[in-house]
């Protein structure tokens, strides 16, 4: 028995041990990717270095980290859940899961456009994920931020709109700047690039009287994200995904695009020129695929999940959460090659709420606070799509006592931030003393070869693990 | 089924090479299938109802004089959302559960491999149903039912047990080992009565210590219990403490749990347990599953109805959405070998 004693402590002392916040950090996020990890570990690096470069950027990649937090209990505690069932949710509505789209009648609105971890989840919880979002912007761009004012604004309105939708309000539609100097900026640019079609100068050029990708990177500036060819058996199968668009998609090109995204940068991603539907260059169309993933939130409400694969539940998601079921016409969920996959169109006019441009005079004073206004509303409309049972009760929680409601948001997002900020260094130092796959080692042999290499891809940087 | 009668024919064959002195192995098939539907009934949270395969098992024993093994395999759901080219949506993947090779001398047994380890097993046993509900260290992750090691158990003399220890990746046989340190496990089963023909008493005392996942966070488990098994009656109690869980190597968790069953008129089953986890010893947050069951069983066929409640009390309440709720389950089991107390 004591030999036993001294051989465990032995072998259990075989690493140092790390900071207690840092080694859960590091397990979540380990165990989160730990597949992709091991078949496409450049990627991963790829992802785990954009993480490093802004608290926002961790943030964006960290939901693995939220759902742990939230299952520990720290960050789950509040007076206005409890008897709250499940609503039909984002999953991950942080502010730069926000942007606009173009609807078929050319209108430019405002929507949630990222439904990779869409899913049944306590209202709050999504709730909590955007404040949190919204507070930890502000702290990052504005020295004189109130991030707890900019949270309970936004849960105000949260408030106010699902109980207005509960009470048979109509929902609302955002096609307009609502008084918000960062909507405005984003409506402007938006409006600008739909003129210009900036995308296709963007991503593509003319040769020989035909439209191509660029190879490479289309922004020197950023030589991680690149646009590469993908391989010939995988490019012709593409049309097969596109046909729900028609019967026969015009396929003019096809691109590999590697470094975009945070939490999804090592997910595939295709990039697809249609032929427009005439025989003019300019009207071609972009196409972006993305394959999904399960939703990090799997599993809160077993056995049965909330549809029965994730084209189905994502699909699911976006229909319910826009303000009307077509505000990007092309945007549908399907599978390649076993992959399940998004499509959306590529456009410069779709653009996102870019936490970057919160700084300077578009994001001081109240302007944040009416952000978080306006994309509390588009949450709340989301939600109470919800069953009528569901959103009755969550009704019944709100009508508690909305002032306190709001100011509970607010402490939580206030301090939450922090939290994150204090995360992002300790995920910084894990990179720094575990390595860039925070100290998993990937076996070689397991790496992917022929086709799920050439599906997978990656390997941009010319290195091996 | 060919397995099956294979296995029959060479477990009763004559010992053809008995003359020679040296016996001829034997085999026995292992199966371990459970059917399930459930029906839930969430506190907050919308009616569910699924049918399920929660275990598929398929194995086979060997044992040649002082040496045996194992392998079994099972069939679990892939659900770690990495997607495999060309297989859409839900997969089934066949993993390994057991494969070890031992060898028993004396009072001496060896056994290296994937090897169960060594408290689970024993609570398993005297709870006899595992159909309607995995033990709680199981069911709360603080202890897997298997890991890849080894182990090593010291038998006592006339029946009074064993003490053993066990050493292992300390990822449990779902995981793949991330880190360079090694669980160790010293449990002893002690059978103190049997001496005096109260061989179903048992007692067993646990404590393991190693770490999980990358980087190590450091887990301690240490408890025991008391249980008494024989194929009419079942009682038992255990406890156990545990830091390093929910990926915090700080965190401090109680397991409690209890049980009882019976089989009347020799078919009739009746199963009932209480399992309580303290999440956390510095929060009142704690989930406590009841689970009360009958059933009958013919041979190596059980079938239960059961009902479970899951109470999820403080902040374990906003922590684990979905999780309190009423549960109506009906289970099928086939088992072979059958159970023994």
């Amino acid at each position: 028995m004591r030999h036993a004693l001294f051989l465990s402590l032995a072998l259990a002392a075989c690493a140092p041990p790390g900071d207690a916040r840092e080694a859960t950090l590091v397990q979540v996020l380990v165990k989160a990717d730990e597949v992709v990890l091991r078949t496409r570990p450049q990627l991963v690096r790829g992802k785990f270095a954009r993480m490093a470069a802004s608290p926002f950027d961790f943030y964006r990649g960290s939901v693995p980290l939220f759902r742990a937090d939230w299952e520990s209990g720290r960050t789950s505690h509040s007076g206005f859940l409890a008897g709250a069932p499940p609503v039909l949710g984002l999953g991950d509505p942080h502010p730069e899961n926000f942007g606009l789209l173009l609807d078929r009648d050319g209108t430019l609105a405002l929507e949630p456009n990222d439904f990779d971890s869409a899913d049944r989840v306590p209202f709050l919880f999504d709730l909590r994920r955007l404040v949190t979002g919204l507070a930890l912007g502000a702290r990052m761009q504005q020295p004189d931020a109130r991030p707890e004012e900019i949270a309970r604004a936004t849960a105000e309105a949260y408030a106010t709109t699902f109980l207005a939708l509960a009470d048979g309000a109509p929902p609302d539609r955002v096609t307009d700047d609502r008084g918000s100097a960062v909507l405005q900026d984003l409506f402007k640019r938006g409006r600008r690039d739909l003129l210009s079609r900036a995308e296709l100068s963007q991503l593509t050029e003319v040769t020989d009287g035909r439209r191509r990708f660029l190879r490479g990177p289309p922004d020197p500036a950023d030589p991680s994200a690149r646009l590469e060819t993908l391989s010939a058996p995988l490019a012709q199968t593409v049309p097969q995904a596109l046909l729900r668009l028609g019967p026969d998609p015009r396929v003019l090109d096809v691109v590999r695009q590697l470094g975009s995204g945070v939490a999804s940068w090592p997910r595939v991603r295709v990039l697809v020129l249609l032929d427009g539907p005439t025989a003019a260059l300019e009207d071609d169309v972009l196409l972006e695929l993305k394959e999904l993933a399960e939703s990090s939130l799997a599993g809160w409400y077993g056995p049965a999940p909330v549809a029965s694969d994730t084209p189905t539940r994502v699909e699911a998601a976006v229909r319910r959460a826009w303000a009307v079921p077509d505000a990007d016409p092309r945007w549908f969920a399907t599978t390649w090659w076993g992959l399940p996959l998004q499509v959306r169109t590529k456009s410069e006019a779709n653009k996102g709420v870019n936490v970057d441009r919160w700084a300077g005079a578009r994001g001081a004073g109240d302007e944040l606070a009416k952000l978080g206004a306006v994309l509390g509303a588009v949450l709340a409309r989301v939600h109470a799509r919800s069953e009528p049972a569901v959103v009755a009760a969550v009704s019944a929680q709100l009508r508690r006592d909305p002032q306190a409601f709001a100011r509970e948001q607010g402490a939580f997002a206030a301090e939450e931030s922090l939290q994150v900020l204090a995360d992002t260094e300790h995920f910084r130092t894990a990179l720094e003393r575990l390595g860039p796959q925070l100290g998993l080692t990937v076996d070689a042999r397991e790496l992917p070869a022929q086709l799920p290499a050439g599906v997978f891809g990656g390997d941009f940087e010319g290195d091996m693990p | 089924m060919n397995l099956l009668l294979l296995s029959l024919l060479l477990a009763q064959a004559p010992d053809a090479s008995a003359d020679a002195g040296l016996p001829l192995p034997t085999f026995t098939p292992r199966v371990d299938a459970i059917g399930d539907y459930a029906s839930r009934f969430p506190t907050e949270g919308p009616h569910q109802n699924a049918f399920s395969a929660p275990r598929v098992q398929l194995g086979v024993d060997g044992q040649w004089l002082g040496a045996t093994a194992r392998v079994l395999v099972e069939g679990a759901y892939a659900t770690s959302g990495g997607a495999l080219v060309g297989v859409s949506g839900d997969s089934v993947v066949i993993r390994l559960r057991e494969a070890w090779g031992g060898y028993r001398w004396r009072w001496l047994e060896g056994r290296l491999g994937m090897v169960p380890t060594l408290a689970i097993p024993e609570l398993e046993r005297g709870f006899r149903f595992r159909g309607l509900a995995a033990d709680a260290l199981e069911s709360t992750r603080l202890l897997a039912p298997a890991d890849f090691g080894a182990t090593l158990k010291v038998h006592l003399p006339g029946d009074f047990g064993w003490i053993g220890a066990a050493v292992t990746n300390g990822e449990g046989y779902t995981s793949r080992e991330l880190n360079e340190g090694k669980n160790v496990e010293v449990t002893a089963l002690v059978r103190p009565l049997a001496g005096v023909g109260l061989k179903p008493l048992e007692l067993l005392a646990m404590g393991s210590a190693g770490s999980t996942g990358l980087p190590e966070i450091a887990t301690t488990r240490v408890g025991g219990g008391m249980q008494w098994s024989t194929r009419g009656l079942g009682v038992g109690a255990s406890a156990f403490y545990a830091r390093g869980l929910l990926s915090d190597p700080s965190r401090e968790a109680l397991v409690l749990q209890a049980f009882a069953r019976a089989t009347l008129f020799e078919h009739l089953l009746l199963a009932g347990r209480v399992q309580w986890f303290k999440r956390s010893l510095t929060a009142d947050d704690a989930v406590v599953d009841t689970l009360l069951g009958v059933g009958g069983s013919i041979a190596f066929l059980e079938a239960f109805v059961a009902w479970g409640r899951t109470l999820a009390l403080g902040a374990a309440r906003t922590a684990l959405p979905g999780l309190d709720g009423h549960e109506l389950r009906v289970v099928l089991r086939l088992r072979w070998p059958e159970w023994s107390p």
